[in-house]
């Protein structure tokens, strides 16, 4: 296993890529440089993390790849177009950390919105949220409010809500991060499920490793302050993943070598073999 | 999540969350509940003061010109209940045409401030000064401006319930949750869209306890206005009962005034309950 293996390029055909993306903020007390000249292809089907420290600037950079925030200087192309003509294409799906939903929807009502946005009904809106509350298992729960659901449910109707309009894209803020350690883990196999039977191009953003390691084809490692692209590692574990892989041998390799990383006990492209 | 079945999940959420169950499936109980025990101790307290305050009179022989027992005001409104409920529905409509006019443009305002900085820095210290100024003292002149048919009344009334609803309504309609503010973004939300499906509903808190605090002021509003042009209204009612130092109708007008505001209290409640159902001020026993 080397780290030169990973790469900024994306193995395929690129369906986001971002270049020279560099982010400032202009506080009262400094001038915060947040990102630093970040580079990154992600491709088309691809599930890449991101992973750094607390404050690193992940949350920043993926508010700049879905069009919510201008970066100062570089761009990123979502299919070779702009974030926010992406937006308009409606090709990027959010999930935050924090579910974030409408609490005076139903469930149903939720996983619509989306849909009633533009006034861009699908063909078969019914079928297609029909087909999305099952997919993340709350078919039961359709008519809920969502003070009446637990967390990790919440924030299935926030996944839902983010496919529902069949987006390409899925971005995705530590949406497990308010979640317990138990209902983590199912939901990240959860994701894997839906992962692999919709075939979408999956950013993801955490701080927890194993989830990096579990969910992703690449992980990307931030450093901070100012929150540069330390290294891209390669996960070459077989696919489809169960819990199982959490205690291989493989799985513990890569958990030290992105432990190292995220410690700062590695430099800029060293070699690792194991 | 295929070791738990479905069931097993409603069992624990209903465990973990019998109150909020109870809210919506449990309605009419705790409907009746709150009847229970909430009007039954308010009815206590009310007979009791009653009761002490007709003792009172009695034992001590006050003059009915000075202060009448409440069997006296009570036969009085029992004995011209017409008459009563006739100047109250004027009073009364006189608020309620103020509150809606009142709100109406206090909202519209709210809209606007809550979408530019620049106008809400234009117009509220605009709103303040309307709202420092002592109603009492811009009565006299709204009626030599108005007439002394109901608009001046209606628009005291309006001025009264005026910024409450408008400093509330711009609040509100800033409050929303980041996450489905930036949710709605990436879907290029217009901002009417934003408006209509994020910020109008975000705001229906705020503006519930804006509405509870100007409802009854628009009565006293409405009050004010007509003690100004007495001819009808329970305002009018309470000058000419004043000057013929006729007691038992001065305390009929204000016990009517005083149902009217219970009967509109009331109703925003229960206008409040059905809307903010989703509200954490709904998951207690508030009424
Ligand atoms: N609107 C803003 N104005 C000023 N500084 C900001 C703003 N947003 C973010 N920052 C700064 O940018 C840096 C990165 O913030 P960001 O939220 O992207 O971190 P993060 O990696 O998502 O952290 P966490 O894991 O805690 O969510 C922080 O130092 C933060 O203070
Ligand atoms: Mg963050």
């Amino acid at each position: 296993m080397t780290l030169h293996n990973g790469s900024f390029r994306a193995n395929g055909e690129a369906h986001l890529s971002i270049a020279q993306v560099s982010k400032g903020f202009v506080t009262p007390q400094e001038e915060l440089i947040a990102l630093q000249d970040i580079t990154l292809e992600v491709g088309r089907g691809e599930f890449i993390s991101i992973l750094g420290p607390s404050g690193c600037g992940k949350s920043t950079l993926l508010r700049i790849i879905g069009g919510l925030l201008e970066p100062t200087s570089g761009s990123v192309a979502v299919n070779g177009r702009s974030p926010r003509e992406a937006q308009a294409d409606k090709a990027l799906g959010f999930v935050f950390q924090e579910p974030s939903l409408l609490p005076w929807r139903t469930v149903v009502d939720n996983i619509c919105l989306p849909l009633e946005v533009n006034n861009r009904h699908h063909r078969d809106t019914r079928y297609t949220t029909e087909g999305m509350l099952s997919l993340v298992g709350l078919g039961r729960f359709r008519n809920y409010y969502p003070f009446q659901l637990s967390g990790g449910m919440q924030q299935r109707v926030a996944l839902a809500r983010a496919l529902a309009f069949d987006p390409a894209l899925l971005l995705m803020d530590e949406p497990f991060g308010a979640l317990d350690e138990i209902t983590r883990a199912t939901m990240r196999y959860e994701l894997l499920r839906i992962w692999d039977r919709e075939k979408k191009t999956v950013v993801f953003v955490t701080h927890s490793i194993i989830e990096a390691i579990i969910l992703s084809d690449r992980v990307a490692v931030l450093s901070s302050q100012p929150g540069r692209i330390k290294t891209v590692v390669d996960i070459n574990l077989p696919r489809p993943r169960s819990e199982g892989l959490e205690r291989g041998e493989a799985f513990l390799d890569y958990s030290n070598l992105l432990h190292s990383l995220l410690m700062g006990g590695v430099k800029n492209g060293a070699n690792f073999s194991r | 999540m295929e070791q738990i079945s479905v069931d097993e999940i409603v069992q624990e959420i209903r465990a973990a969350y019998p109150s909020k169950r109870l809210a919506l499936h449990g309605g009419r109980f705790r409907i009746l509940g709150l009847a229970v025990s909430y009007v039954i101790p308010s009815a206590f307290a009310l007979v009791l003061a009653a009761i002490g305050w007709q003792v009172w009179v009695r034992f001590k022989d006050i003059p009915i010109y000075i202060l009448p027992a409440p069997s006296d005001v009570l036969s009085r409104l029992w004995g011209d209940l017409g008459f009563f409920a006739r100047e109250g529905a004027v009073t009364l409509g006189e608020a309620m045409a103020g509150f809606v006019l009142g709100a109406g443009v206090a909202l519209f305002g709210a809209t606007l401030m809550a979408h530019s900085r620049f106008l809400e820095r234009s117009l509220l210290p605009l709103a303040v000064l309307v709202k420092v100024t002592p109603i009492v003292a811009v009565a006299p002149l709204l009626v030599i401006w108005f007439g002394f048919g109901v608009m001046p009344k209606i628009f005291i009334a309006a001025l009264i319930t005026f910024f409450p609803s408008l400093v509330n309504g711009v609040t509100g309609f800033r409050s929303v949750n980041p996450g489905a503010l930036d949710f709605l973004r990436s879907l290029r939300a217009s901002r009417r869209e934003v408006f209509l499906l994020l910020r109008v509903p975000s705001a229906m808190p705020y503006l519930f306890a804006a509405f509870r605090v100007s409802i009854p002021l628009s009565v006293i509003g409405a009050v004010v206005g007509e003690w100004f042009t007495a001819d009808r209204g329970l305002g009018s009612v309470i000058i000419v009962a004043h000057s013929n130092l006729d007691m038992p109708t001065l305390f009929g007008a204000i016990f009517t005034l005083a149902f009217i505001g219970i009967g509109l209290t009331l109703l925003v409640s229960l206008i409040e309950r059905r809307v903010l159902f989703w509200h954490e001020s709904s998951f207690m026993g508030r009424w």
